[in-house]
């Protein structure tokens, strides 16, 4: 039996990371998935949260991700995600931008618009990532 | 015979003609490296999305009835072609060979009696379709990806779809593109979307497949519910991968038909230097008689 897993993260432009792990906390839709090696099989929507990829006791890398699919077969799980970002190396800044420009965006276009939701999930998407870089920063230091 | 101030004329036309082809060539050529970059990193997803599909499709489907999108709506009386083209011409019969396609389908769907609805991403296709087929054009998607094609764009194709499938606006729904094989060669493709056939065909290789992992998932929440979630992801997952072959594919196109055009211009260029040197010897020659004939007059 082996004692890591295969973890990959892929989002519809690319693969993202390819890396063995001794755990990965998934945020699953009813509740985080914590994933061994020899988890049973398991498919599971995943919500909007952060991945914590642990190796050796230590959490290796933390990605937000913004909501998808997990599929976990034989010591092989398989992330597919709308949209990822690595947290260890995501720029501040341009976060903040982007949550500044999905509020400007989201004040401008009229309630009865029928694009309307998408700039509302745009927003809470870049809030969630705002806290998501918070926490994670702070856990950190 | 020409006189030689216009063939002149018509060799540097010529000549800069050629200078313009042969620079959007390189020009294509390192956007098709990019497309082809963007599409090969791509795959992973589709992939993925495709396995986990067939692991869902194949527990789902016929003992629950299934979700619309996998199984249809029962009917099958109005169609949804999607055809996607691309903004630009210039790139030999990459749109004529699309537009023949998506003429042919109507053709076939019109003659059993079928109700056809046309969405058209790219202008060209637009274009064209607009002249024979004007009422059947419901909504068309321009300029998409000028500067990086983005999921986002799929996405939004795919919300509209969707929602149009909601309203009960169309039964079936196809995509019609080029898939690219090569830089030489791209092959028109029309896939069904919706409802989404060979799932169930690829049903009992899957559980094959099933087998040798020994893995029956579980799901959760429940497997309907993954199901309806990842359909419509599916599609825009699909819809994004056409995309894509489909740029890739423009982007061949252009470089094997400025090459071609380049290739002919070289050639022109070659053909009017010798009839303006001929023509060229052919003055001096009539000047030199003209002057020795002029001298022995005298």
């Amino acid at each position: 039996m082996l004692d890591t897993i295969e973890f990959e993260l892929v989002t519809p432009e690319k693969l993202m990371i390819s890396m063995t792990a001794s755990m990965v906390v998934i945020p699953g839709a009813e509740g985080d998935l914590g994933i061994l090696p020899s988890h049973t099989p398991i498919i599971s929507s995943i919500r909007t949260g952060v991945i914590d990829v642990h190796n050796e006791s230590k959490i290796e890398r933390k990605i937000f991700v913004s909501g998808g699919s997990v599929e976990m077969i034989v010591d092989h799980c398989t992330v597919l995600a709308d949209e990822a970002i690595f947290l260890d190396d995501a720029d501040q800044n341009s976060i903040s931008q982007r949550l500044l420009a999905a509020r400007k965006a989201l004040e401008e276009v009229s309630a009865e618009d029928p694009s309307r939701p998408r700039f509302e999930k745009e927003l809470f998407l870049a809030e969630a990532l705002k806290d998501a870089l918070e926490s994670s920063s702070k856990s950190s230091s | 015979m020409p006189n030689l101030k216009d063939l002149r004329i018509r060799i540097e036309s010529v000549k800069s003609t050629q200078k313009i082809t042969s620079a959007m060539k390189m020009v294509a050529a390192a956007k098709l490296r990019r497309a082809q970059e963007q599409a090969e990193s791509a795959r992973p997803y589709s992939d993925r999305m495709d396995r986990m599909m067939v692991s869902l499709a194949s527990g789902i489907g016929e003992n629950l009835g299934g979700p619309k999108l996998l199984v249809g709506n029962g009917k099958s009386n109005i169609h949804l072609i999607v055809v996607i083209s691309s903004d630009r011409g210039l790139c030999g019969g990459f749109n004529t060979y699309i537009v023949r396609e998506v003429r042919r389908q109507i053709d076939l769907l019109d003659e059993s009696g079928k109700k056809i609805k046309i969405l058209c991403v790219g202008r060209k296709a637009r274009d064209v379709l607009r002249r024979s087929y004007a009422a059947y054009i419901i909504e068309s998607f321009e300029d998409l990806g000028r500067q990086h094609l983005s999921y986002s764009d799929a996405s939004e194709i795919a919300n509209h779809v969707l929602k149009l499938f909601e309203n009960d606006e169309f039964d079936i729904c196809t995509i019609v593109y080029n898939r690219f094989q090569s830089a030489i060669s791209q092959v028109v493709t029309a896939q069904q979307l919706i409802p989404l056939r060979g799932y169930k065909n690829s049903t009992e290789a899957s559980v094959e497949a099933h087998n040798v992992n020994g893995a029956v998932h579980e799901f959760e929440p429940s497997e309907k519910e993954i199901l309806s979630d990842l359909l419509p992801r599916n599609i825009a997952v699909q819809i994004f991968r056409a995309l894509l072959e489909s740029a890739a594919s423009e982007h061949g196109a252009r470089m094997t038909a400025m090459d071609n055009a380049t290739r002919n211009a070289g050639e022109m260029i070659d053909d009017l230097t010798l009839t303006y040197n001929r023509t060229r010897q052919a003055v001096i020659t009539s000047e030199l008689i003209e002057i020795i004939s002029g001298a022995e007059a005298l």
